[in-house]
């Protein structure tokens, strides 16, 4: 059994061979057309942009330029690759995700949280407000403590 | 409290079935993530899968815009089947394509390995009772090792293909109830599940469609679905060692986090190939890269002639490819729009040139409208859809760990499909290789290919080249289409398919049969089976002095054993009571068995003394009348012997006496030479058990008819030895009997070819069918010429594997094929022709082939592949020269002298069951003369007697009389 596909029949060289009777020595597909003429208004527009005044000389050099550009171009797509796939894959490979080389974050540090031993427990109601008041009292010795974070201190009386 | 728990779950089963429905309903309802929301959450960052898909609900994924219905499709057999049925196959699927119109399908290819280590995990599991290990030779775990290394990173792989049909496309609607599923479940639960309820009976039908012949694809279960993301996600990547646990709920976007997150894709701009790296798992770390290919134009192709299905030929790649084809099967109307602009399209073309500019248009136009035209014709001719149309995009992935292996590989792949096939390397390999994972869009219209569903269905992804299992000895590795070690379980046909445990194995001289077989008996002791081998010429003596095998081995050469040991009433074996204790009636099953058992060696006597007769003699009717009569007389009881049959002979008072003295003349002249089979006075060759894992039997210098010599030209010395060779089979086939009944045995017969010269041959055939299954047995039987196991009537029917080497002869060929059950005379004569031959080139060479023997082997399972023996680890070296039977001049002569020495001379032969009660008087058969008709029916002993009847009348009621 023979299989093929039916590709043949969407490969019909569509071709403007020039104005009829008028045979151009280049043979271009329609869309060869297409794509000169648009390349060719591009040009057009980066030179007004440029600076570049309409005369001759600038419109003969975009001329040879949409050329170039459109043999470059037209090179590219096929049947297989129609234009329209082409520029699609050409955003796809633009929009791609690219390897991170910078990592984000770095080492993690826990410099900065405060560490208690014990967590603060609920005191007796008689000795509450006795708590407090030696609280209160603890409280300079402590910051002394930390002033001098590393250096024995001697025991106290 | 717990007590009443138990006791309510001992309730009936429907009714706790229906109450945990109910509970897990309501479950759901309570529970789900979306339904509830906790304190806090709303600080939760809701989460959006990178991929389209959004859940997955049994084998329906969906995302934003679509619902696929994923299935899995059935392997399908290629090779070694006729091109009808293949192309029968074709235009199953093609049909299954054409009923999709106006579906997008994605089929997807993927593997499941299966590496060796975990092949030698499940050997070992299943190496029960194995060889205990001598010391000094090679143990059971290095010989495990160097197996393993012999096939080093190679992997049984399993090739997968899944099929995403899309059942719908999602509506507004559908998508505004998806986003307001967390607030809908509290205020209409029903309308959440709507969409799907919706689709049901549509699934339904996709279900059938694809589930009929052809495909014969089922709903992806949940494992599948996930194991198909996984490779999907992480494309390239290796498999990941243990997958996380499939739950039993739905997947939710969040869930899919899990497939996600398993690796991530990146490319430089128009690099050639995307970068995988996983990050979690078995996979962490571990970067490859993907080199995404796709189908460019194709040649036509010859499909089951020619050319072998088109996205199979991958397979023979030495790496895993991964598949993923888009398809669109087109409605006719569609088609035949397009075909008119195509067709305008080239009318104008051609007035163009012709009108226009007066110029010849091109060849390829005027071919093209014939095409178009002939495309038509294909759309609407026939009643059959097989014309309809589909647009679809192939495309390929292979991966290595770096760039330049990955582009190694695509190369190889171009090369591959060269000339016909145009394999493309398309850039933007980022978003084709996205294409893989079920849901997402078709990233590039680029490389489309049109064509018809039977172009589509010519592919055949699900063709594969399997033969074997994965828990038996490794054989090789087949060698068509795909690379695969080939493993082989003798027992786990009779142990898991109730089949037969029969294997014939055919080859021509040379081709390897003793080297294969031998290999198997020596895997398959070490891996726990009890052997008995029949080698009348002997090479396969070697075996039992392997090292590790000797302590265990025995080496009897019949010819020199104790007079008796082949008496044909001994070597059928009396069946025990305790062997029928699972039949329904123990007794009764006991009494037909044993009748069966004396009816089958009166058979054997006959058929072994008519054998030995002068065949002018055997021919004549009288001589089968006073012959017959004469066993009738002595009956059969196992302790009789043939002696006793000569004695009844010359008593017999018959009409017949004077035949009767001059057959019993005959044969006592021939008695010398008989004397194996004519035990001596109060000697029992069967009195002393013991108990070996290998017996070899040989009968080295037995005289042996040439092949295709008749029976009419057979001198007496061969006449003997083919009947010895018969009395040696019984003998072995009785061995099976003296084991438990579970236990793994082994019953080689080589040079199996005697089995269709003697009628007892098909009697032993259908013994050996019959008690492989019940018994645990294997029985490997071994020949030259296919035609003498074909000659015995109905043997291709008992037949479970064959192994098929090298034969040289047509008719061989073909009979060979037959014993395959692969169709003849469609070509594939040349494949038994060109097994293991060396090239052209080499035919001169002085050098010995020691290339590989091929074989096809037929599993019995619906496998039937071409193999290459492979036995080449250094490991199994000294196996290697002790089967090494080619003449070597070269060699030292030392090794014959010893073996010969080292033959147990005498060795009685073991095991008796004289202790049987009953067994040893006549008067122990009770007057079932319905068991014994069945039996007399059963060896054909009463053919024996109608014919006989033609020439006498009445001898038949004689018969019995004389018996009584």
């Amino acid at each position: 059994m023979r299989v093929r596909t039916d590709d043949e029949v969407y490969r019909v060289d569509a071709v403007w061979l020039g104005p009829p009777k008028a045979t151009f020595p280049w043979r271009a597909r329609y869309v060869a057309w297409g794509v000169g003429i648009a390349v060719f208004l591009l040009i057009m527009t980066v030179e007004r942009q440029v600076g570049v005044g309409f005369g001759f000389f600038s419109t003969a050099w975009a001329f040879v330029g949409t050329i170039i550009l459109t043999r470059f171009i037209t090179s590219r797509i096929s049947h297989e690759r129609p234009l329209s796939a082409v520029l699609t894959m050409w955003v796809r490979e633009l929009t791609a995700p690219r390897e991170r080389t910078s990592g984000a974050g770095g080492a993690a540090s826990a410099a900065r949280i405060r560490v208690n031993q014990q967590r603060p427990r609920k005191r007796p109601r008689g000795v509450q407000r006795a708590a407090a008041s030696a609280r209160s009292q603890r409280r300079q010795p402590d910051r002394r403590k930390k002033e001098v974070r590393g250096v024995r201190t001697p025991a106290r009386p | 409290m717990f007590g009443r728990r138990r006791d309510r779950d001992r309730r009936s089963a429907a009714q706790h079935v229906a109450q945990h429905a109910a509970a897990a309903g309501q479950d759901r309802k309570v529970y789900s993530k979306r339904g509830r929301r906790l304190p806090g959450e709303q600080a939760v960052p809701s989460y959006t899968p990178s991929i389209a898909a959004r859940s997955i609900d049994g084998h329906l994924l969906r995302t934003g815009q679509e619902v696929y219905a994923w299935y899995k499709l059935a392997p399908q057999r290629w090779s070694f089947r006729s091109d009808s049925q293949r192309q029968d196959l074709i235009a199953a699927i093609a049909g299954q394509y054409a009923e999709l119109q106006g579906r997008w399908m994605h089929l997807r290819v993927t593997t499941r390995p299966y590496p060796i280590r975990m092949w030698a995990e499940a050997h070992v599991h299943n190496a029960v009772r194995r060889l205990p290990d001598t010391p000094g030779t090679l143990s059971f775990d290095d010989y495990m090792v160097g197996e393993q290394q012999q096939l080093m990173g190679r992997s049984m792989a399993e090739k997968e293909v899944y099929l995403g049909v899309q059942v719908q496309t999602r509506n507004m609607m559908d998508r505004a109830v998806e986003r307001a599923a967390p607030v809908l479940r509290k205020v209409f639960p029903d309308a959440v599940d709507a969409e799907l309820v919706a689709i049901e009976s549509e699934v339904d039908h996709l279900d059938q469609v694809i589930g009929s012949a052809g495909l014969e694809g089922r709903p992806a279960t949940a494992e599948e679905m996930s194991w198909l993301m996984h490779r999907s996600c992480s494309l390239g990547l290796p498999a990941p060692r243990n997958l996380p646990a499939v739950p039993g709920a739905p997947w939710e976007p969040e869930d899919l986090a899990s497939f996600t997150d398993a690796a991530d894709f990146h490319q430089e701009p128009y690099s050639p190939t995307v970068t995988v790296r996983g990050r979690t798992g078995s996979n962490a770390g571990m970067k490859r890269h993907v080199a995404v290919l796709t189908v460019g134009l194709m040649h036509g192709l010859q499909i089951p002639e020619v050319d072998d299905p088109w996205v199979q030929r991958s397979d023979r790649l030495p790496a895993a490819v991964e598949w993923s084809a888009r398809i669109y099967v087109r409605r006719p109307e569609e088609v035949a729009g397009e075909l008119q602009r195509q067709m305008n399209k080239v009318r104008s073309q051609v007035r163009h040139y012709t009108d226009e500019h007066e110029l010849e248009p091109p060849q390829s136009l005027a071919r093209q409208a014939s095409r178009v035209l002939e495309i038509d014709d294909e759309m609407t001719s026939g009643f059959t859809s097989l014309g309809t149309r589909v647009r679809s995009w192939w495309r390929l992935a292979v991966s290595g760990p770096t760039e330049r292996e990955a582009l190694r590989l695509a190369q190889a792949l171009l090369d591959l499909y060269k000339p016909k096939v145009a394999i493309e390397h398309p850039e933007a390999q980022y978003a084709l290789a996205r294409e893989f994972i079920p849901g997402e869009p078709l990233s590039s219209s680029a490389y489309l290919r049109r064509g018809s569903v039977l172009w589509a269905a010519s592919a055949v992804p699900t063709a594969t080249a399997e033969v074997g299992d994965r828990r038996g000895i490794l054989l090789g590795e087949t060698c068509t289409a795909t690379r695969r070690p080939v493993a082989w379980d003798p027992w786990m046909a009779q142990e898991l398919r109730d089949a037969s445990g029969l294997t014939a194995m055919v080859a021509g001289l040379g081709a390897g049969k003793s080297f294969l077989g031998g290999g198997i008996v020596y895997k398959t002791l070490r891996a726990g089976a009890h052997w008995t081998l029949l080698d009348p010429s002997g090479p396969l003596a070697a075996l039992c002095e392997l090292p590790e095998l000797r302590p265990h081995a025995r080496l009897i050469n019949l010819l020199n054993a104790q007079p008796g040991i082949l008496n044909p009433y001994r070597v059928v074996a009396e069946p025990l009571l305790e062997h029928f204790l699972d039949e329904d009636d123990p007794e009764r099953a006991w009494r037909r068995e044993r009748a069966l058992a004396a009816a089958t060696r009166r058979r054997l006597v006959l058929d072994a003394l008519t054998g030995l007769l002068p065949y002018e003699v055997a021919r004549l009717p009288q001589t089968r009348i006073v012959l017959l009569r004469a066993v009738r007389t002595v009956g059969g009881r196992p302790d009789a012997h043939p002696g006793q049959v000569f004695e009844a002979l010359r008593r017999d008072a018959s009409e017949h006496h004077e035949h009767a003295v001059v057959v019993a003349d005959f044969l006592d002249e021939m008695r010398e030479r008989m004397s194996l089979l004519i035990p001596e006075q109060d000697a029992d060759p069967y009195r002393e058990q013991r108990d070996d894992r290998l017996t070899v039997l040989t009968m080295a210098g037995l005289n042996l008819p040439k092949d295709g010599v008749g029976r009419e030209h057979w001198t007496d010395a061969e006449a003997l030895g083919v009947e010895m060779l018969n009395l040696a089979a019984w003998l072995t086939q009785r061995s099976i009997y003296e084991r438990p009944k579970d236990l793994r045995k082994g019953v080689w017969i080589d040079e199996a070819f005697f089995l269709s010269e003697v009628p007892t041959g098909r009697v032993l055939m259908n013994r050996f069918a019959r008690d492989s299954r019940k018994w645990n047995v294997r029985v490997l039987l071994s020949s030259q010429i296919p035609a003498d196991f074909l000659k015995i009537q109905g043997f291709v029917a008992l037949l479970d594997s064959v192994f098929v080497g090298r034969l040289d002869d047509d008719q061989a060929q073909a009979d060979a094929l037959r014993l395959l059950k692969v169709p003849v005379g469609a070509g594939y004569e040349q494949v038994v022709a060109s097994l293991g031959r060396r090239p052209g080139g080499a035919r001169n060479a002085t050098e010995r082939d020691r290339a590989p023997r091929q074989f096809i082997f037929a599993d019995g399972a619906g496998g039937v592949e071409r193999i290459r023996i492979d036995f080449s680890g250094p490991h199994l070296e000294h196996l290697r020269n002790a089967l090494d039977t080619t003449p070597d001049a070269l060699r030292d002569t030392r090794l014959p002298a010893e073996v010969e020495v080292s033959a147990p001379r005498q060795d009685p032969f073991a095991r008796t069951e004289d202790s049987s009660p009953a067994a040893a008087s006549s008067d122990g058969y009770p007057d079932d003369y319905d068991d014994e008709l069945a039996a007399d029916l059963e060896v054909g002993l009463v053919d024996e007697l109608v014919d006989s009847a033609h020439g006498e009348g009445g001898n038949r009621r004689t018969g019995r009389e004389g018996r009584a």
